[in-house]
């Protein structure tokens, strides 16, 4: 079993100072035409975490953000922010910001008049209001701009403009809903590190929608993994990739080969997966003799081999496929007694010949794999 | 996904637009009972039905024959209308200069100037080609009328239209005429169709021309409706009135569905 | 090609191309030009003849005009025309926006029955909504007989013959002019945009007066200009209902070319009509600019 490597938990990120607020979400339910778009989701959201719900396109991840939102009534079920109950507010007294997919940026007002819409609204003094939308429109590096107007502006600069305007009003909690899905891959990778500085900076308790594993796995304090309405999983982001409780989870948050076989045990009381004539070491943990067991190995964690290991790691005898050249690592494809396996290795250093067809064996430690539940 | 509570202004909203569309279409229904009046002057039927103003209909050459009149000068102009309109917004969408995106917008003037003002011009100048009180000088009017609406609904089809499509035709060896026509016509006919339905409602609906360039010679629908009214509003206007109302609740009910059928047919095409 | 005989023998490859191009271009430019030419001959000739006749009848120079100035008859009418113009577009433009949005913002299953209401009101005859209204609103019509009969009023109202008569039949035949073009310009403003208000913190009100009335404001100039253009040369309606008590300047141009055959005059308030009208239309291109101003985004 790896060790996560010492990381500074949510808690402690959340600093004492926070002026965040927590949020739970108790058993939303939301029936859309007979089918659960929510199917009693509970959770516990810690003020001043980044939370990332994340699943597939429909898996109700943005139900559930507009439910938090107040767009979206749960047929049941209630939500609270730091033990008020908010379920019947009207969205515009839950005092929440947030960023738009699109941003939904108001195309007849410049961007200064954009951000000063929710202070406007709140009647706050035109002195305020220049003050806050100075602070605002700083905090996201777009000062020179306040008197564009939103079509003046690419796609990087409107995404900071919602941002600015999400948060001028200091709400209780930031919502974001795939606020980077629109934007090319560098200038997200820009904005995903400047999200984060500025969730560490305000100490506010933000809320994220994303459909990108990499985006969720990169950022979030916490990632709770969604799937037909349901929370499949939830935990910080190393715990959830290298101990994912699902086949589902182990394929969606990053790649996973998936081996199934039965459990047996070896003359020395020692754990194996066996299929047909093939026998593998399972991790340490529970398992009893006749079961139906489920491996997910992760292709970075497979060394490929031309010869089997001496020692007493696993292996696993494939005839190379094909093979891809990504630069730094390579990818390969073999055709094993468990189906097609991916593999993958840095490419420098590697003394391996590569060779269509040739048998090679994939090698890895016994704790590299993990035992799933097979939800299909 | 807006679903935050509809509040009571929303309610009132809603309340007044549905009395809103009472006020729209109740008055136009009044003509239904007035038809079956059995009086010889404008009421309400008192427990007895009559047809008499239906046979009226019938019996009075001169309803029968502005029917044809207003039928046949409505035909021919929403046709003419039809290949000019049609022709227009094809070059102008070809062609695609500043000039030529003036000349779209010029050819909108006949509906935005008021009736009275091109029925003065019309008059003057009918009146030196020997145009005035013939079926030709009226359906040329009329055609003036309607052109704008042909370019305006294939102009808008166009929009949407493939250049390209043109260009493989021609590079497939069509001349530009043959490519028009295996290629762009029968892309953009919903257009022209619709254009020139709309061309055909316009002529038959005319009033302020036909009443400045026909006297005996022709005599359309609009124009006997008008006598009609003017000549002790007889009731037999109420009998017309109910054929045209059902004829146009038909030519809705025709479009709601043609808009179903156009939209399915681009949802199957989609697919 | 009429080209001599010893030059065919080298023919130019670019040369018969760029003559191809030219040809086409001749096709697309008659499909352009014959429309144009008709209607220049039939539609703008005439046109151009009602402004020659204002300044050469019955003799050469501005003196129709002169008399629209000071006849204090036809600045009558022209007031008439004017503040029943504004109180009529006034009040189908409030109507249309109110069906507009109640259109586009109510169960879809109820849109199409209204939107068959609309269609029906804007396509059925002109003269038969008259004759409608005629039978409802005259001395013994049906509104005053219902009212009598309820015993709320012992003399019959005058509802017809008068500006009143008049307001009412032009904003029953107005409210789908205003409705139609605002109902197209409320479709294009992005649905997201007033939740997104609501979010930061606007009231369902503050929504719509900062958010959704601000961008609907190119259709409603765009929808206001249409409906003032259309009452100002209004003639069916006000000379049937309006019953030659009330009379707008088209059909007072009507009487003064028909009776009067004062053709001079009436050609001359004809003219001043259009320019009035290409005036507004000026207008309007502005505000149509003013749309594409945040029309994307």
């Amino acid at each position: 079993m790896h060790h996560p490597p010492e990381r500074p938990s949510a808690a402690q990120a959340a600093t004492p100072t926070a002026t965040g607020h927590s949020l739970s979400v108790r058993g939303a339910t939301k029936l859309y035409d007979g089918v659960a778009a929510l199917d009693n989701v509970s959770l516990e959201i810690r003020r001043g975490s980044f939370l990332t719900l994340l699943g597939p396109s429909g898996s109700g991840k943005t139900t559930l953000l507009m439910t938090i939102a107040g767009f979206t009534r749960p047929d049941s079920g209630r939500l609270l922010v730091d033990d008020r109950d908010v379920t019947d507010l009207e969205p515009e007294k839950r005092n929440f910001g947030m960023v738009f997919q699109g941003y939904a940026l108001f195309p007849h007002l410049t961007v200064a008049r954009n951000v000063a819409f929710p202070l406007r609204i709140r009647g706050r003094s035109r002195s305020e209001i220049r003050e806050r939308v100075q602070w605002a429109l700083d905090l996201v590096q777009l000062g020179h701009l306040a008197g564009r107007y939103p079509r003046q502006l690419s796609g990087g600069q409107q995404q900071r403009v919602a941002l600015a305007r999400a948060l001028v009003f200091e709400p209780e909690v930031l919502l974001l809903d795939e606020p980077l899905s629109a934007l090319d891959k560098t200038l997200r990778a820009d904005l995903q590190w400047e999200l984060k500085d500025l969730h560490r900076r305000l100490g506010m308790t933000f809320i994220y929608v994303t459909h990108d594993q990499e985006e969720a796995l990169s950022m979030s304090d916490e990632i709770v993994i969604i799937r037909n309405g349901r929370v499949v999983q939830k935990g910080a982001p190393l715990e959830l990739y290298e101990l994912p409780q699902t086949r589902f989870v182990a394929g969606f948050l990053g790649k996973s080969n998936f081996l199934s076989g039965t459990v047996r045990r070896d003359p020395a009381g020692r754990a194996m997966l066996t299929a047909g004539s093939v026998s593998i070491h399972l991790p340490d943990g529970p398992s009893h003799e006749g079961d139906k067991v489920l491996l997910a190995v992760r292709p970075e964690k497979i060394a490929v081999a031309a010869r089997p290991p001496a020692d007493g790691r696993n292996a696993v005898r494939g005839a190379l496929v094909d093979w891809n050249y990504y630069g730094s690592t390579t990818h390969c494809r073999l055709d094993t007694a468990f189906g097609l396996f991916h593999a993958q290795f840095g490419t420098w250093g590697s003394q391996i010949d590569l060779a269509r067809g040739r048998d090679m064996w994939l090698v890895w430690p016994k704790e590299a794999g993990v035992v799933v539940v097979d939800d299909g | 996904m807006d679903e935050t509570r509809k509040g009571p202004g929303f309610i009132l909203v809603i309340g007044a637009a549905w009395l809103l569309m009472l006020f729209l279409v109740l008055p136009i229904f009044v003509v239904i009972p007035v038809s079956f009046s059995p009086e010889r002057f404008l009421s309400m039927p008192q427990g007895e039905l009559s047809l008499r103003h239906y046979r009226e209909l019938v019996d009075d050459p001169t309803w029968g024959r502005s029917i044809r009149d207003s039928f046949v000068v409505a035909l021919a102009a929403s046709g003419i209308a039809i290949v000019l309109g049609t022709a227009c917004a094809i070059g102008c969408w070809r062609l695609a200069t500043r000039f030529t995106e003036s000349v779209r917008v010029f050819m909108l003037t006949p509906m935005i100037v008021p009736p009275i003002v091109h029925a003065l011009g019309m008059h003057r100048v009918w009146v030196e080609l020997g145009l005035i009180d013939t079926l030709a000088g009226l359906i040329l009017a009329h055609a003036m009328k309607g052109m704008p609406f042909v370019v305006i609904s294939v102009s808008a089809v166009l929009a949407n239209f493939d250049l390209r499509l043109e260009q493989a035709a021609r590079s497939l060896g069509a001349s530009p005429l043959t490519a028009v026509r295996l290629t762009i016509l029968p892309n953009i006919w919903p257009g022209v169709l619709a254009g020139g339905v709309f061309a055909f409602a316009i002529s038959w609906d005319e009033i302020v021309v036909a009443l400045f360039l026909t006297q005996r010679g022709v005599y359309t629908l609009p124009r006997r409706i008008w006598d009609g009214i003017q000549d002790n509003i007889s009731p037999t206007v109420a009998a017309i009135g109910v054929i045209l109302v059902l004829a146009t609740i038909l030519a809705v009910l025709l479009k709601l569905l043609w808009d179903r059928w156009l939209a399915s047919r681009g949802a199957a095409e989609s697919l | 090609m009429a080209v001599a005989g010893e030059t065919v023998a080298a023919p130019a490859p670019p040369r018969t191309r760029l003559l191809g191009a030219e040809r086409v271009n001749l096709v697309y430019w008659a499909l352009v030009l014959v429309p144009l030419v008709v209607l220049v001959v039939f539609y703008i000739y005439p046109l151009s003849r009602v402004l020659l006749i204002s300044v050469t009848e019955p003799r050469l120079g501005f003196g129709n005009y002169v008399r629209i100035v000071e006849s204090t008859g036809v600045r009558r009418v022209i007031w008439t025309t004017t503040w029943i113009c504004l109180v009529t577009s006034t009040l189908s433009l409030v109507l249309g926006y109110l069906l507009a949005y109640a259109i586009l913002h109510m169960r879809s299953g109820w849109q199409t029955w209204m939107m068959v209401g609309v269609l029906l009101s804007f396509w059925v005859s002109i003269l038969i909504r008259a004759f409608a209204w005629i039978t409802l609103l005259q001395t013994r019509g049906l509104v005053n007989n219902f009212l009598l009969d309820a015993g709320l009023i012992s003399q019959p109202l005058a509802l017809i013959r008068n500006e009143l008569g008049v307001i009412i039949g032009m904003v029953h035949y107005m409210v789908p002019y205003a409705a139609l073009p605002l109902l197209a310009s409320m479709r294009s403003i992005d649905a997201r945009l007033v939740p997104a208000a609501r979010g930061l913190g606007a009231r369902p009100l503050q929504g719509f007066l900062y958010v959704y009335l601000p961008l609907s404001l190119p259709g409603i100039i765009a929808a206001s200009i249409l409906v003032l253009i259309f009452s100002l040369g209004f003639f069916v309606t006000p000379a049937l209902l309006g019953g030659g008590r009330v009379i707008m300047l088209a059909e007072y141009i009507a009487l003064q070319v028909n009776e009067t055959l004062a053709w001079g005059l009436g050609t001359a308030l004809a003219s001043s009509m259009l320019i009035t009208v290409f005036l507004m239309l000026v207008v309007l291109a502005r505000a149509v600019s003013f749309r594409r101003l945040f029309g994307a985004a």
